[in-house]
């Protein structure tokens, strides 16, 4: 007998003794993967979430989209998908199946990093149809080569106790155990996975951890943080102070959490309407004083929903302690980030009127912070910028106890800061504003339009000769900003359109009271609607098909459907919401997104 | 005519063949494609030369070009720089092109300063339309656009208080050249040109502000305005040296013979200094393929990366093309003085060779440029014939040393060498 014959026959002998094993279909991912793992991740019911996955792109609208058709009709996805459904059909199967039988029962991957040493990562997928997964695999092992008349190449196979595994490539093994597909980068790893060692799904930290994640989540994971902190890279970007003040004073609690929590658990679920993620840190130490900034006592909740806007687009909400943060800056940010701070609350207070930003604003403000974008209906505007941008609004609810010559002083900075705005512009021949105090719904209010048309206008009436995309003057960017401020019962409001100041006046005096909030959690939100997005895409219509045809080479006709397809495409969407939960102990994070057509389950 | 630019006729011992047509074509306006010269080769010489001149654009570039005003609109020059350098990538008129480039370096005016995209545009729209035409059309539409008119403070000319700039530049930079005229001329001439100011972009004759006083300039005494004042100094024997010689700077060689330069200034006064009939002379001449003055020019930054993009056919992004050319030495709608951009060996030193070189290689390597394609294209079916279009679309016959068995990477290796070697630098 030769060797090679020799090789077939055990390889088919231990093909037959897996499947003969009963206690293997049982198995799990986690009975394949050795323990302590950095970070694992898990499809739960992978080809079943594939086929929910298939009826929603249906039952949404996304198959039938002018962006899906764009997409399957571009060459390189013909050919992708010539290749496939032949690869899928040579096994007897549709391309569906295909990735179904690929991800099986369950698919799990885990990364392993030992310090010094480049990261190790291993991929178990438990077949739910073992005989499809086999009937690929020997395809594709005869179509790369890797088998010949259905024996392994021993050049590029090796056997591991009677499994025959598979060196496709450098650093690329994989094996097929008859109900386990495994992949991995690392010899080790595979070695471990077919061993006998204990495995993943006999540490009882881990069974703990999958307990956190609710039983119908699609997908699973978890990161050791005390594993992942030792990763240089990661290191260093959590104990490093911020360098810009911004990003530490919004992020330093988050990144406070994460620099003593012992582990992070995620899980992915779908709901009636889209789909959920959610990601928890477990154990860890509650935040220090230094941080109490990050965890306001002195919140409101606002009554009135900033989906109440006309024409709503998004919402940032941040709960900060902006004074508390400002005073105990050196122990939160890098030196620079102190310098620069303290540069911007000195020239700020510059153009205050005399007030101190830090203790006459920062210290009289209360949380939440709320940063809204509205579309600007510009239709009944003499002007239109280009491009157009919505409107921007800053909230900021102020202390309860404040008297009405607070309230004047501050609007009297606000207007000195405006006029300043206003007469800089001007020096550098820009366009000015006119800017007016008026009432609003009883409230005072600063409302600032542009009275010059652009200087452009003459050349706009057709002067230069260009065809021209627009019927009404437009102008640049600039008309996009005109400052307004209000404030209407304790809270100041500065936007940069007049149309989204009053309308968040109105919204302000139809619900008059705050409500003061009782959680001790900080929840920082950001939302967005995908209805609006769309039409403020279709409002820069002409920019976004210009910008195609200059950057991307594409003819007009062309651009324009691009542009169009997708705007249609943001139109299945409804909203997506990010949420981030701070307590003293530990932090939570939830994103959703909503489409306008449900999720079949 | 004059014996310098006497009719070339292709002959057996210089026929038109792919190496000529592609330097008529490179030397008029860029680099051309494998197809751009083999049409060309094809057509003929005198097909090849009148389609320099009457050729229309394509519909690619014609549905680019009416973007201007909305681009300028923005106030983003940046944006608009992209916008004209991806006009220049898509055109059939490279000529065209060129000359556009040319009269912008002649007329230098700078955003910096005018700090209005829509004047920029009308100014460069203003150029365009005259850039085949008659010199002192142009330059009498170029002294009323409003882009000049606050480029050189002509807003402060006002009667009893005349700003020179713009009078001295009409004569200095755009028709005499220095020592032709004396400082009375320019302070008369300022005069004439009192009261011609713009607002909101449009130009605006000021009768209050304009000095309709008798004046002596260029040795004519009378009741002059702006217009009579680029009259007299096209009559000066001066300006068609200058031009002639600026004009032979830009196609032929960086310094003419003073033989061609008088054969060429002889032309224009002929013609009445019609551009185009200057040019069609010129480039039909024995002087144009005269091989002692080919590739005798250091490519400008735009003829460079146009260069590259349009001979490997690579349809390059805007700003890609706006960020190249700026950072070898050629900021469109900025240059750097009222002078322009000083050219030829001024384009290169150090850094800006190591962009160009850094340049070729980028473009090679992006995902817009494909080795495949053009071999499918243009039937690349051998080393021999990879070599032979590498050579002809770089005009360089650069051996490349050990070159690749694959054919799709000796196809890039083989352009890189070329393309970063000193020969392609010259045009």
């Amino acid at each position: 007998m030769t060797d090679l014959s020799a090789f077939r026959m055990l390889s088919a002998m231990s093909f037959i003794v897996t499947f003969a094993t009963a206690s293997a279909a049982d198995r799990s991912a986690a009975d394949y993967i050795p323990r302590d793992p950095v970070a694992v991740v898990s499809i739960q019911q992978g080809a079943g979430a594939l086929d929910a996955l298939r009826s929603w792109l249906d039952v949404s609208g996304v198959s039938d989209s002018r962006l899906a058709r764009y997409i399957v009709e571009t060459p390189q996805f013909m050919q992708g998908q010539i290749v496939a459904n032949g690869f899928a059909a040579s096994a007897g199967m549709d391309l569906w199946q295909a990735v179904g039988a690929a991800l099986g029962r369950e698919t799990t991957l885990a990364v392993f990093h030992a310090p010094g040493e480049e990261p190790e990562a291993i991929v178990v997928s438990i077949a739910a149809e073992p005989a499809a997964v086999a009937r690929l695999l020997e395809l594709a092992h005869g179509l790369s080569g890797l088998s010949r008349q259905g024996a392994p190449d021993p050049q590029r196979s090796m056997k591991i106790g009677d499994q025959v595994v598979f060196n496709a490539r450098p650093k690329v093994w994989h094996c097929f155990t008859g109900t386990a597909l495994i992949a991995t980068n690392s010899e080790r790893l595979m070695r471990a996975a077919l061993g006998a060692d204990d495995k993943l799904a006999t540490d009882a930290a881990f069974i703990e951890l999958r307990k956190v994640a609710p039983a119908d989540a699609i997908v699973v994971g978890h990161a050791d943080l005390m594993r992942l902190r030792q990763v240089p890279g990661v290191k260093a970007a959590l104990e490093k102070k911020p360098r810009e003040p911004l990003p530490g004073m919004l992020f330093g609690g988050w990144q406070q959490h994460l620099r003593t929590a012992d582990t992070v658990v995620v899980w992915a679920q779908a709901t009636a309407t889209g789909l959920k993620v959610e990601a928890k840190t477990r154990g860890g130490a509650a935040l220090p004083e230094t941080h109490t900034g990050y965890i306001p006592a002195d919140t409101i909740q606002y009554a009135w929903q900033a989906q109440d806007l006309p024409r709503y687009l998004s919402e940032i909400r941040i709960e900060r302690d902006w004074r508390q943060l400002f005073n105990e800056r050196e122990a939160l940010l890098s030196l620079p980030a102190v310098g620069d701070l303290v540069q911007f609350a000195t020239n700020i207070s510059g153009v205050l009127g005399g007030m101190d930003f830090v203790e006459d604003v920062l210290g009289n403000v209360r949380a939440p912070t709320r940063f809204l974008m509205a579309r600007c209906d510009a239709s009944d505007s003499s002007i239109k910028p280009s491009p157009v941008l919505p409107g921007f609004a800053l909230i900021m609810p102020l202390r309860r106890d404040l008297d009405d010559l607070f309230e004047r002083k501050l609007f009297a900075a606000a207007q000195s800061a405006v006029n300043i705005v206003n007469i800089t512009g001007g020096q550098q021949g820009q366009p000015s504003f006119l800017s007016e105090v008026d009432r609003y719904r009883g409230y005072r209010v600063l409302i600032s339009e542009y009275v010059d048309p652009p200087k452009n206008m003459e050349m706009e009436s057709g002067a230069s000769g260009d065809a021209l995309i627009t019927e009404r003057p437009r102008g640049s960017l600039r008309y996009n900003f005109m400052p307004c401020v209000a404030i209407a019962e304790k809270q100041f409001v500065v936007t940069t359109s007049p149309q989204l100041l009053r309308d968040i006046v109105d919204a302000i005096s139809a619900r008059k009271f705050m409500i003061e909030k009782t959680t001790q959690a900080t929840v920082d939100a950001i939302e967005l609607d995908f209805a609006t997005l769309a039409d403020l895409l279709r409002d820069n219509r002409d920019e976004l098909v210009i910008n195609r045809m200059l950057q991307y080479a594409r003819g007009r006709a062309d651009a324009e459907r691009e542009v169009d397809a997708f705007v249609e495409f943001l139109r299945l969407g409804r909203r997506a919401r990010l949420a981030f939960e701070t307590r003293s102990d530990g932090l939570c994070a939830v994103a959703e997104i909503a489409f306008q057509r449900g999720v079949a389950k | 005519m004059s014996a310098p630019l006497a009719p070339f006729q292709p002959s057996a011992a210089r026929p038109w063949n792919a190496e000529m047509a592609a330097s008529l074509l490179r030397r008029t306006g860029f680099c051309p494609s494998e197809r751009e010269i083999r049409e060309a080769v094809e057509a003929g010489f005198s097909e090849t030369l009148e389609a320099l001149f009457t050729r229309r654009d394509c519909r690619a570039h014609d549905e680019l070009d009416e973007l201007g005003a909305a681009l300028a609109l923005r106030e983003d020059i940046a944006a608009l720089r992209g916008w004209w350098l991806r006009r220049m990538a898509l055109t059939k008129r490279p000529l065209a092109a060129r000359l556009a480039v040319f009269w912008h370096n002649h007329f230098a005016t700078s955003h910096v300063k005018v700090r209005s995209a829509p004047m920029m545009l009308q100014q460069l729209r203003t150029i365009e339309r005259h850039a085949f035409g008659l010199f002192e059309e142009m330059l009498i539409a170029i002294s009323r656009d409003p882009a000049m008119i606050v480029w050189l403070d002509n807003v402060d000319n006002v009667k009893g208080r005349p700003n020179e700039n713009y009078a001295r530049e009409v004569f200095e930079l755009f028709s005499l050249g220095l020592g032709a005229y004396s400082e009375n001329d320019i302070r008369e001439a300022a005069r004439a040109f009192t009261g011609w100011s713009q607002r909101n972009g449009r130009y605006r004759f000021v009768a209050a502000e304009h000095d309709f006083g008798p004046k002596e300039v260029l040795g004519a005494r009378g009741v002059f305005d702006g217009d009579d004042i680029v009259r007299l100094a096209i009559a000066q024997p001066a300006c068609g040296r200058f031009l002639a010689t600026k004009l032979l700077r830009e196609f032929v060689c960086p310094d003419p013979s003073e033989t061609l330069v008088a054969a060429v200034a002889g032309r224009l006064r002929e013609t009445k200094f019609d551009i185009q009939a200057t040019l069609r002379t010129l480039f039909a001449s024995e002087a144009f393929f005269d091989p002692a003055l080919a590739a005798a020019r250091i490519k400008s930054p735009v003829e460079f990366v146009m260069g590259v993009t349009r001979s490997l056919e690579i349809d390059a992004p805007a700003n890609a093309l706006a960020d190249a050319t700026s950072e070898m030495g050629q900021r469109l709608f900025e240059p750097p003085s009222v002078k322009g951009w000083d050219g030829h060996r001024r384009w290169l030193n150090s850094a800006t060779m190591l962009v160009r070189l850094n340049g070729v290689s980028q473009a090679l390597r992006s995902d817009r440029f494909s080795a495949t394609r053009l071999r499918g294209q243009y039937g690349l079916a051998s080393a021999a014939a990879v070599d032979a279009y590498c050579e002809r679309v770089t005009a360089n016959q650069r051996a490349v040393g050990e070159a690749p068995a694959d054919l799709d990477q000796r196809l890039r290796d083989g352009l890189r060498v070329r393309m970063s070697a000193p020969e392609y630098q010259f045009a």
